[in-house]
Parts: C-alpha cells; structure tokens; sequence
C-alpha cells in the first residue's frame, strides 16, 4: 500500500487528487491537505467582483466530494516537509497544522510515499504597503475578497446614482505581479456593469499595470494573424481599453497605497499617484511558506525552494540574459531534483525565469511581469505529475509524461461583459505558452493556432467553461472525459 | 468615447473598432458561426497539448493505459 499526500486542493491539487484516485490501486491512499474547506473556482471570483454571481457559484465542500471518492481529506496547512523522514522514523513525511475550527492549531505528521505541493501561491499583500482587504485596496483572489469587492461596488454605483462621481482603479499592486488578465478581465467587466446599471458616465476608470506594454499578460505579449496583419496583442488589448474610455499606465510598480491615492514609480517616468475612490489592485504572488529539514533536522529549505518560495523542480535556473532564455529552460515533469518522490504542480513550482523580458527603472526596481501559469496549464501539470506517480509506483523508474509550458498551448477566455446578448469575451489561445524561438523563429509561437477575437461568442463560451469545470471539479460522472 | 491616454499623457494612437466590427461582435448568426469555430480551434489547442503530455509507452497497471479523455481528443 502506498500513500500521495496532495497539499494544497486549487485546480492542479484538485486535478492530481482526482487522476491519482483514479489511477492508483484502491489500497493506496491519496490524502489531500488543504487549509480552506471549499473548492474555488478562481476564474469566476472575476464576475463575483461586480455582483454577478455569489460566492456559493464557484465554490463548493471539498470533504463530501474526497469521501464520496475515497479520498482522505485534511483541513490543515503544510509547515514542514521531512523528506528523509526524522530520527523516530526514515518514511518521508510532511508535518500539517489543522485549521479545521475543531482542531485548529493542532500539528500532526503524515508519512507519504509521494508528495506533490500544490500549495498555490501565497498572496503577498505585505510586499506593498497599504496593499489589500482590511488595508486601502480590494482583491477577486479569493471569493471572500470578491464578495467584499462586489459590496464596495454596490456601494459606488449607489452613490453614484444619487449624482456623485467615483474614480475606479485596477490592476496590479506591485512590480513584480502575475496575472495581468485576471486585472484586466475585473476591469473590462467593471466597466460593463456600470455601464449596465446607468452610472458609467459618472465614472473614471483606471487600469494600471507592470507591464511593459498592454496586451504583453506576463507572456510576453504574442502575435496575431487577423485582417491581413500579423498583429501585436498590444493593438487589441488598447483598442479594447480605448473603445470602453479606460485609461491606462503601463510599466508601474505600486511603492505604496494610502486611503485613496496609490502612489508609483514606472520604468520611465519616474514617480506618479493614482486617485481612487475604490481600487482593486492583485498581490504579488510568493510561495507558501514551509520549511524542509533532513534526518538529523538540519534545514534545507534552500536545497528543495527557491528564495521565492516555490519548489525547484526539473528546470534550468542558471541566471541568463533574456537572449539565451530557451524553451528547454522549462520544467518537463516537474520532479524535484533533490528527492526523486516530491513534485510540485501549478503555481508552486518555481519558473526557471521570467516570460516577458526583465526589466528594472533606475533605482534598480525589477518591474516585470511574472509568468501565469494558473488555469488550463496548472490543470495540466497536475494531471501530468498523477500520471508519473502512478507509473512510479506500478516500476517505472523515471517520470515519462511531460508537461512543459514550452511545449502545451493554452485557452483563454477573458470575459468583457456578461449578458448573454449584449455581452463579450476575449477568445484567446496560445501556443506554446513559453515563446520556443528555435522552433518557430520569427514570433516564437505557432500563429496558426494563436489566434484572439472579442464578441459574443466567447462569453457563450465562458459561461460553458464555468459550468463545465465545475461539473468536473465535482468529480460528476464522465468528469475524466472533460479535458483541463 | 476617445480618452485613451498612455503614462498620463492622451494618446491618439489606439485603433477603435468600426461599427460594423461592433455589429458582427453581437449579431447572433454570425457569433453562432464564430461559436463552433473557436470551439474546434480551443479543441486543436487542446488535443495538441496533451499529446505533448504522453510519454512513451504505459505500464500494466490496471487504470494504466491511455485515459479516456486523451482518447476523447484524438
């Protein structure tokens, strides 16, 4: 009998629970430990944050569901992993605190034969002064913060409706964020539905980015073959921004917020202030913290994390300029180097670099996009990571799946509006994810299957997507047959 | 409305959509049409990235061979 301890229950944690129930015996055991008892389905949170849906819609139980497929679940966060096991015993083991109310603060144990961290990120709100809920801005990172979000945006338009004016601001809180498209979805859609409730002419709305230029998402922009053109992502995404009267300043890194006014300084320009009435800014993303000791207890965080908090995986992290960055830099099986039984999945594994070029202003602050890999790709390791642990534990020697960024395409649909006839989204799809400049060249991607189109047909599709992964996500049956 | 601005400062440079591009984005026939084409395009994307998934080869073990939803896609 074997056991896979899962940390962390998000889309790529969910996702290798599933598959490894799936594929191992039933006398093995897949344990998951997450700290939050609900699923979350995070691409949603977007039409939380502007009243459309409740958070009961993207979020389920996770434990039913875990016991109803035999799946052992804790709710508990990960702080130490033992990877040689300790003095008392030599079974690897990760040490869990619960934070299930009736146990709460309880530390325990658990030996494992295989171990995937799929911790998600932690939400650094602290790397920005001022940053965040409960401080001067909001967040659509969890339902939670998108519920409170929604209610401040209840609050504006009724406010607004009586005759007064109200600045908006979005985007990210810090140099060094991820997930520019959820920032610019929440904005598109902020627009929408004050636009929808009568009110968008007593708005000024505000998006500001680290990016270098718009339409860049941490990917370093892309291309696009439309009209004749092969086109940059930052013509449509401007023109996305221009056709809906937000304004934008891209190349920013938020040095701190204060009730109503962001202060920045950008790449070029030096210092600015951003006034709001209500801003959702994204955190910076940095790893779970946890610690990794040996046998003897002697700390080797360092040997198994980088400095950021993700797991080092099968990656190349040799520091190189921005011209020698290859596709092959990009973790395959996402194994750790040091233990051959730890992989890490979704965002917790460690990038070897950045996507988008890297850049730093004159101070020396690095203000540049970290590269997205929430969504379809996190699904995709997750699987991917469950399907070598099952050949593992079945004799295969080494993990034989791949599942390389520089080799997987992605879907993406950034919903601007939703009405299911008034309504848009932003079909995307990429492919590769990671640019492969020795494969393809000129644009570093396959423009035959990149492609970008805004109309109602995406927000059909969005709205498919929402349903569809949630059916999954509740390990309905056929859920297998739904791709990620 | 026209208020682009990059950095602070007006920008003319942004491209705006025609009203014809703004008709077809939310005329039911031809998003139908644009509906079932992204679909199969999102499909090909899909299918292409998990084959690049699949290693060569698959042990015994029950549950082992290959799933059904890579089936699904090919």
């Amino acid at each position: 009998m074997a056991r896979v301890v899962v940390l962390g229950a998000g889309i790529a944690g969910h996702t290798a629970a599933a598959f490894l129930r799936k594929w191992l015996n039933r006398r093995d055991e897949v344990v998951v430990i997450s700290p939050q008892p609900d699923y979350n389905w995070i691409p949603s949170n977007i039409w939380v944050g502007v009243g459309l849906m409740k958070k009961r819609q993207v979020t389920f139980p996770l434990a039913p569901i875990y016991q109803r497929h035999d799946i052992e679940f804790r709710q508990a966060r990960a702080v130490a992993l033992w990877p040689e096991g300790d003095q008392q015993r030599s079974q690897a083991a990760v040490e869990i605190e619960w934070t299930l109310p009736t146990r709460a603060g309880e530390r325990e144990r658990i030996a494992y034969d295989y171990l995937v961290n799929a911790t998600g990120p932690k939400l650094n709100f602290d790397a920005t002064s001022g940053l965040g809920p409960g401080r001067n801005t909001l967040s659509v990172c969890t339902a939670d913060h998108a519920e409170a979000t929604a209610q401040v945006f209840d609050e504006m338009v009724e406010r607004m409706k009586r005759g007064e004016r109200k600045r908006f601001l979005a985007g990210v809180g810090h140099g060094s964020c991820t997930c520019e498209g959820a920032a610019l979805e929440y904005v598109v859609n902020l627009e929408f539905e004050l636009r929808a409730r009568g009110v968008r002419d007593k708005a000024e709305i505000t998006f500001l980015t680290n990016e270098y230029e718009m339409g860049d998402l941490g990917m370093d922009g892309l291309y696009i073959r439309r009209g004749g053109y092969i086109t940059p992502s930052r013509i449509f995404t401007e023109s996305l921004f221009a056709e809906r009267g937000i304004r934008w300043t891209t190349k920013a890194h938020v040095r701190g917020v204060e009730p109503g006014v962001a202060h920045y300084e950008t790449l070029d320009r030096g210092e600015g202030e951003a006034p709001f009435d209500m801003a959702m800014l994204l955190p910076p993303f940095s790893g779970v913290p946890m610690k990794a000791f040996s046998r003897t207890g002697e700390d080797i965080t360092a040997t198994i994390f980088a400095p950021s908090g993700f797991m080092k995986v099968d990656a190349d992290y040799t520091k190189k300029p921005y011209e020698a960055w290859k596709a092959s830099d990009w973790p395959r099986t996402y194994r750790s180097p040091a233990y051959g039984n730890l992989f890490a999945a979704g965002i917790a594994f460690a990038p070897p670099h950045p996507i988008s070029r890297l850049r730093t202003n004159k101070d020396g602050v690095m203000i540049s996009p970290a590269p997205p890999r929430t969504g379809m790709p996190s699904a995709m390791i997750g699987r991917t990571v469950a399907r070598n642990i099952a050949d593992m534990l079945n004799g295969r020697g080494e993990p034989a799946h791949t599942a390389s960024m520089a080799e997987m395409g992605a879907a993406c649909v950034a919903s601007a509006g939703a009405n299911p006839f008034t309504g848009t989204a932003a079909s995307m799809t990429v492919f590769p994810i990671v640019p492969d400049y020795e494969r393809y060249p000129e644009y570093g991607r396959d423009l035959n299957n990149t492609f970008g189109e805004i109309g109602l047909a995406g927000h059909w599709i969005k709205i498919l997507l929402h349903h569809m992964f949630l059916y999954k996500a509740r390990l309905r049956p056929g859920w297998a047959l739904i791709p990620e | 409305m026209n208020t682009q601005s990059r950095n602070g400062q007006d920008w003319p440079g942004a491209t705006t959509p025609t009203r014809g591009t703004l008709f077809l984005r939310t005329f039911l026939p031809w998003q139908i049409c644009r509906f079932i084409w992204i679909n199969l395009k999102m499909m090909r994307i899909i299918a292409r990235s998990h084959r690049g998934m699949h290693g060569q080869g698959m042990t015994g073990r029950a549950g082992a061979g290959p799933d059904r939803a890579q089936a699904a896609h090919n």
